[in-house]
């Protein structure tokens, strides 16, 4: 029998590693930027976290054009981790962050072991940031990203790596390009990670067969968008199985009913990505649509949602 | 500006470009020549992102925005099927556009599509008393567009097709160049777009004749608003250690310095 429920009772609020997030719906890292563009867009105040675009210890100038297609229900990207560098971000991005309630998690990634503590140990003593993402599944550059990410003791020895230069909660950011992504996430969880996101982009390439060329000077390119979301679903699905930190949910979320997917499948908290960029205002309106959720099912409070997937 | 607009008109034109002239009050009270919409006029799950379009004509008094596309895809296939009435999203108006002198000639160098945003330009310096020399190109005649406005806006307006048509399918920077040396007219500005080749053309004539050259690039684009860095083009950047930076056409651009661009 399902209860009526008023809809100002209903309880979006979520704890994750120690963050208290006002709903579980965050920007996926790479698609927000330093969210000065969304900014005149919508209230960032009402996100559940900011997520920034991957800091490295230098700055990069990203990979050549051409850096994005689309395919059939997804969009292939090669950008490279562009970005002004920790510096640069410290001084110029973190004050304009800093203005924002909902906790702020930079996500970090690095050519080897000691960039990656390197980078959280001066942003943590930075100020304002409320958690540190480790990009170890960054598809699209040569050195550091992917590699760590895919054999488990690396995995592991990154983020222990950060775990000892740092007092904030670190996320690791998990890749599908791999045999068996529960491995790695039990090595990070061993290592004493705080919580994983799961899943980055899925290697895939296009080829112009007017040029023969690739698609992308890149070759090789990360897939996002609808098309990668059963594969999504079923890596958060099966981590959530082999672990006991929370999760959080991405990869191809474009509506609120994605959402609810993902938390029933175990995640506790989602990320929104290709959606922005389809419309600026999706994640807001997944933040709305999953308190309809709850009061169209009756009930409170959505933590009764996460991993209540009926097998 | 995340918006709707209404469809007023999809107007078919001879050859295989479409103009869709959409309502939509703000963007068009905002926009400037050489700015953009992503605009999403399907509702369709395999076509992921908005598309970028360049602006043909602003025009502020009716609250409209007339875009001219060419249908190439399956976006701009379901753009073409839209009709007046039906509701279309908007994001925009987008990109640094078109800085216009205060005073003299400018000229506009488009190769077929890419007269697209010219027209704007011609539009508002027009009315702001510029004079505009405006040479267009395409395979052939019919591949053209906008002649008949052009000249409403143009000064002189010159073209040249593949097919030799036109001025024997002559480069339009040595039409440009004929104009300059052989009629005496001084060009204090020149925007170009459509062509890669016709933007290289500019880069010896700039200190030649004295004028600035300004390219609008075209990219594919995700986000539109200067956030996933997707649709960069090279662009020369003393002071770095590269020597270039990767800049955004959406955002730093699509309007950029032909001198600026690395090719």
């Amino acid at each position: 029998m399902k209860q009526t429920v008023n809809r100002s009772r209903v309880n979006l609020e979520v704890q994750l590693a120690g963050l208290t997030l006002q709903n579980p719906v965050m920007p996926a890292s790479g698609t927000f930027g330093f969210g000065e563009e969304y900014a005149p867009l919508f209230d960032l105040n009402r996100l559940g976290a900011i997520v920034v675009k991957t800091i490295t210890l230098q700055p990069l100038i990203g990979n050549p054009p051409p850096r994005l297609m689309e395919t059939p229900c997804g969009v292939l990207n090669s950008i490279g981790l562009q970005n002004p560098g920790l510096e640069v971000f410290i001084r110029e991005k973190l004050p304009y962050l800093r203005r924002f309630s909902p906790p702020l998690i930079v996500n970090i990634a690095g050519r080897t072991i000691d960039e990656y503590a390197e980078l959280a140990e001066r942003l943590s003593a930075a100020g304002g940031v409320a958690a540190l993402e480790v990009n170890i599944s960054c598809p699209n550059v040569k050195e550091g990203g992917i590699v760590f990410g895919t054999v488990p003791d690396m995995a592991a020895r990154v983020t222990a790596a950060v775990k000892s230069q740092t007092h904030l909660p670190v996320i690791v950011k998990l890749t599908p390009n791999v045999t068996d992504i529960t491995a790695i996430a039990r090595a990070v969880e061993e290592a004493g990670a705080d919580a994983l996101s799961l899943i980055n982009t899925v290697r895939g390439m296009a080829i112009d067969i007017k040029t023969r060329r690739p698609a992308l000077a890149n070759i090789v390119g990360g897939l996002s968008g609808p098309a990668i979301k059963p594969v999504a679903l079923y890596a958060v699905w099966q981590v959530a199985q082999a672990v006991k930190i929370p999760l959080i949910g991405m990869g191809g979320i474009m509506t609120s009913r994605d959402a609810v997917e993902f938390l029933l499948a175990g995640a506790t908290a989602v990320a929104v990505g290709t959606a922005g960029l389809v419309n600026p205002t999706a994640i807001i309106e997944i933040i709305a649509g999953l308190e309809d959720y709850l009061v169209e099912q009756g009930l409170n409070d959505i933590r009764e949602l996460i991993g209540a997937v009926q097998i | 500006m995340y918006v709707k607009g209404k469809i007023i008109e999809q107007r078919k034109l001879r050859s295989e470009y479409n103009i869709l002239i959409i309502e939509q009050a703000e963007i068009a009270r905002k926009a400037r020549p050489g700015q953009f919409i992503m605009l999403q006029a399907w509702e369709r799950g395999d076509i992921v992102l908005p598309r970028p379009f360049s602006l043909y004509r602003i025009l502020p008094a009716k609250g409209q925005l007339h875009i001219l596309y060419k249908i190439r895809g399956k976006a701009t296939l379901e753009m073409s099927r839209r009709i007046p009435g039906e509701e279309v999203k908007l994001i925009g108006p987008l990109g640094n556009g078109a800085d216009l002198p205060e005073t003299g000639n400018i000229a506009l160098l488009g190769r077929g599509i890419g007269a697209a945003p010219l027209m704007a330009i011609a539009e508002t310096a027009y009315n702001r008393g510029l004079v505009v020399y405006t040479f267009l190109s395409a395979r052939k005649r019919e591949l053209i567009p906008g002649v008949v406005d052009f000249t409403r806006y143009s000064s002189k307006v010159v073209l040249s097709t593949d097919d030799g048509e036109e001025n024997e399918g002559r480069l339009l920077t040595v039409l440009l160049e004929e104009l300059i040396t052989k009629e005496g007219i001084k060009i204090k500005t020149v925007f170009t777009c459509g062509s890669k080749r016709l933007a290289q053309g500019l880069l010896p004539m700039e200190t030649k004749y004295n004028f600035r050259a300004y390219v609008l690039l075209e990219e594919v684009m995700a986000c539109g608003i200067g956030s996933c860095k997707g649709c960069v083009c090279k662009v020369r950047t003393p002071g770095t250690p590269e020597g270039h930076a990767y800049k955004r056409v959406c955002k730093d651009g699509p309007v950029f310095p032909a001198s600026e661009v690395i090719w």
